[in-house]
């Protein structure tokens, strides 16, 4: 399995695509692009006719005023400064750019096309940056709904060892299905990140618990349904944030870790129905062996009604 | 020694099979309501018969007069006579008063009665009324199960009977109409129509009853893979070294052939005592045909596709045997010889 | 009435598997091909009860000399095979080892997509019998149409290769689930 087949980008293709050939390319045609993510992510892009070069991109963004308390307004700020205009009804947020005055189209059609993996990932980042700065005992505990009974949960801690080192932040994902059987795969996948991350050095420590079980640094905010499928929880060190670039990249991988579970579980699941589809085809075979043909050739009708038989 | 012929397709079977008197055709039923009439040597078929609506499950061809009768699962009887004027074959209908289906057939010695076996759990035993010119019937009950099968006694008034219910049942079937006086016969008491005369106890259901031709010995074949001779009051079992037979035939008196689930007819014998003495079919060494040419290319990948092999759909380890599945019909066929047919299509003719 | 045979030195499902496995596989396989031999001895017998009627009597029940003893052949407590005899037709159930969660939702999820196909499987029966897995259903006209120890060898292919095919699933699936979570983790430490 290449590893490259495993990922998935943090980036939308069709905003990427749609936004490239008029920030880039120079293209100025009015349009209305709507598209969909993951975690009920709706994406419009905007352009009227007589004014083709201003973009705007209009996002519904799941739990969007949580994000906005834990960063998200920040980010806006800073990342998306000089952007923000008013969204159309029925989205949270829309970003407005000219693309005839743009400075740095690149940069700016990178920001655009992420612009769900930047404020979904607003509070990853604040997290972190805290972290970084020492700041991290002033974190509030922030619970991310990004789905019905599937939160994110930002926890800044401690070394057991020594009260008050604020050395970590742990993030905590309630993963859950509707399905019985979906559950079962996911049990299966998240005890498999519990026993890897042990096994290689480097990675954030991990562990799955049950959803009867929630892990205690929940407990005070309070857990999801029973029944869901678990809890994963990552515990972040400085060192896996210490450098721009690596936070940029935990901060991508987390956003991205509930998605990146669901379509591996789909996929394991057309798998083995792949599987079972050749067993029972194969079997079928077997039976066959067994059915009686007659020695007579066959009489078969053609297309034209004509009778003939196969010599 | 035996020959076989392929009287239907494999797939389609034969459930019943009866020779002409003089053994120049056979009458078969391919495993449907069809009565089929054949010329023995050439297979071409003569007459089709379709009066029956249903599977027909025995045929009995009477040597002397030349009439068949035919039973089928649709609860009816028929008695085929041939019209030598119109070369056809007649049927006239037997009343035979059952609800069920008719399982077994058989004429008397005589030809002057047939009885049948049947579902409803009784025996009609039928015979000619002159004055309505028709079959009718008189039934003998005392069964708790579908009677499976049945056999004369040469006297033509003792009829023998397997049924599901494990037991062999010997009964009068005297009808004081057809058989004049009645006489104390084959060492049975006389007694009155539908009494029984002696039972037997089996452990398994009786697929199978026979007469030997004096009527001096009484065979039965039970699902306990089992076969019982009865002479003289004794009761000699054997248990055999195969699945369980479903047909049974006396050669004459010391010999006894059993057909059935292993599709490989035994013989028994009898020195002192009855014993199994051999299959009939041997194994010998196989003939490989070499396939060739585009055809048989065409029907090795049809087999590959269908069943994941080359071979296709074949016998394999059991291709050796003359008959490919259970035996259905084992009947006496001229010159002391005997016949099979199958639900393999085949007519196999065996002689000893 | 039911008569359990345990076939000689079949493992019970307490004691870890034995180095001779495959010997007492085998040998519980030979059981029931064997019993299956005999129990397949099947005669066309239309209904005593209905008119005009032909159905199997090990469903329809209706009359209790027509039914054989049901024989159970038991390799250990989870794996079982229920051969279920009358005068025409003959009922073969298996239940399957199901370890764990996973082999018990594949072991449903093979049984339902054999229903689905049981158009094909001619013998295969829609709805297993209470307690087992999967349920056969052959009856004398099968027999007049296939070639009965083929039959058998199928049924025998059949239950050798449910259970390695679902031990081998759950194992991939674990083997993919691995891999899936180390390339997730791996780019943390990158």
């Amino acid at each position: 399995m290449a590893s490259q087949m495993l990922k998935l980008e943090p980036q939308s293709a069709i905003l990427e695509e749609a936004l490239g050939a008029r920030l880039i390319d120079g293209k100025r045609e009015p349009c209305e692009v709507s598209c969909a993510d993951f975690d009920d992510a709706l994406f419009k892009l905007v352009v009227l006719p007589g004014q083709e070069s201003v973009l705007t991109l209009h996002a519904k963004l799941p739990c969007y005023d949580t994000l906005l308390e834990h960063g998200g307004a920040r980010c806006l700020e800073t990342t998306f400064a000089g952007l923000v205009t008013q969204p159309e009804n029925g989205y949270d947020v829309a970003l407005s750019v000219n693309a005839d005055e743009c400075a740095a189209p690149t940069e700016t059609l990178r920001k655009l096309a992420r612009i769900k993996r930047h404020l979904v990932g607003a509070p990853f980042e604040a997290a972190f940056e805290a972290l970084v700065n020492g700041t991290a005992r002033d974190l509030p505990v922030a619970r991310l709904p990004w789905r019905r009974g599937e939160s994110a949960y930002i926890v800044a801690g401690n070394d057991p060892a020594s009260r008050d080192s604020w050395d970590r932040v742990t993030v905590i994902f309630a993963v859950d299905f509707r399905e019985e059987t979906d559950k079962a795969y996911a049990r299966v996948f998240l005890q498999q990140f519990q026993e890897r991350a042990r096994a290689l050095g480097g990675a954030p420590p991990c562990v799955f618990s049950e959803g009867s079980r929630p892990p205690r640094e929940i407990q005070s905010v309070g857990a999801e349904s029973p029944t869901i499928a678990g809890y994963v929880s990552f515990v972040i060190f400085r060192s896996h944030v210490a450098t721009p670039q690596k936070l940029e990249k935990t901060c991508d991988l987390l956003v991205g870790f509930r998605n990146y579970v669901h379509f591996h579980i789909k996929a394991a699941k057309t798998n083995m129905h792949m599987r079972m589809r050749r067993k029972v085809a194969s079997w079928i075979q077997v039976v066959n062996r067994a059915v009686l043909t007659s020695d007579k050739p066959r009489e078969m009708k053609t297309a034209g009604g004509k009778t003939f038989t196969r010599k | 020694m035996a020959t076989f012929q392929q009287l239907t397709d494999a797939t389609i079977g034969v459930s019943a099979h009866a020779w002409s008197p003089d053994g120049s055709e056979v009458a078969f039923a391919p495993n449907s309501n069809e009565l089929r009439i054949a010329d023995a040597k050439t297979l071409e078929t003569k007459h089709s018969l379709k009066e029956h609506d249903m599977l027909i499950s025995a045929i009995d061809w009477h040597p002397q007069s030349n009439y068949i009768v035919t039973c089928a699962h649709d609860r009816n009887a028929f008695v085929w006579s041939f019209d030598d004027g119109e070369k056809k074959w007649k049927p006239s209908l037997v009343i035979l008063r059952i609800e069920r289906a008719a399982l077994d057939c058989r004429w008397s010695l005589d030809g002057q009665k047939f009885a049948v076996a049947s579902s409803a759990k009784c025996v009609p035993v039928c015979y000619y009324e002159s004055d309505n010119n028709w079959w009718v019937s008189k039934m003998i009950k005392k069964h708790k199960s579908s009677v499976l099968s049945l056999a004369w006694h040469p006297c033509s008034t003792v009829l023998a009977t397997g049924s599901s219910d494990f037991r062999c049942r010997v009964f009068s079937a005297h009808i004081d109409g057809v058989d004049g006086a009645q006489t104390a016969v084959a060492g049975y008491e006389a007694k009155p129509f539908g009494e029984v005369l002696a039972e037997f106890v089996c452990s398994g259901w009786v697929h199978a009853v026979a007469y030997s031709p004096s009527g001096a010995s009484l065979a039965f074949a039970g699902h306990d893979a089992s076969i019982s001779v009865v002479t003289n009051g004794q009761v000699q079992t054997i248990k055999l070294p195969c699945l369980p037979l479903t047909q049974l035939l006396f050669l004459d008196e010391a010999k006894l052939i059993g057909a059935g689930h292993d599709a490989n007819p035994a013989l028994f014998a009898k020195t002192n005592a009855w014993a199994f003495s051999r299959f009939l079919d041997e194994k010998k060494e196989a003939e490989t045909k070499a396939a060739s040419g585009v055809a048989a290319k065409m029907a090795m990948w049809q087999a590959k596709d269908k069943t994941g092999s080359a071979q296709g759909a074949s016998a394999g380890s059991t291709a050796w045997k003359k008959h490919q599945g259970p035996v259905t019909c084992l009947k006496k066929s001229g010159s002391g010889g005997f016949s099979t047919t199958a639900c393999d299509g085949r007519l196999v003719a065996w002689a000893l | 009435m039911a008569t359990t045979y345990k076939p000689r030195g079949a493992a019970s499902a307490k004691t870890p598997p034995p180095r001779d496995a495959h010997k007492k596989t085998r040998r519980y396989l030979n059981t029931v091909r064997s019993t299956l031999d005999a129990a397949l001895c099947l005669r066309n017998f239309p209904s005593q009860l209905v008119e005009r009627h032909n159905k199997p009597e090990v469903e329809v029940r209706g009359s209790k000399e027509l039914l054989l003893n049901p024989i159970t052949i038991a390799r250990t407590d989870q794996e079982r095979c229920l051969i279920e005899g009358s005068v025409n037709s003959v009922r073969v159930s298996f239940a399957i080892k199901q370890a764990d969660e996973i082999e018990k939702i594949l072991c449903h999820k093979f049984t339902r997509f054999l229903a689905q196909r049981s158009e094909q499987f001619v013998i295969m029966r829609r709805k297993p019998c209470p307690g087992y897995s999967i349920s056969f259903l052959i009856t004398h006209s099968h027999l007049e149409r296939m070639w009965k120890e083929k039959l058998v060898d199928f049924v025998i292919t059949f239950m050798e290769e449910i259970n390695k095919e679902i031990s081998a699933m759950r194992i991939a699936l674990n083997a993919r689930a691995r891999v899936v979570a180390e390339t997730f983790l791996q780019d943390f430490a990158a």
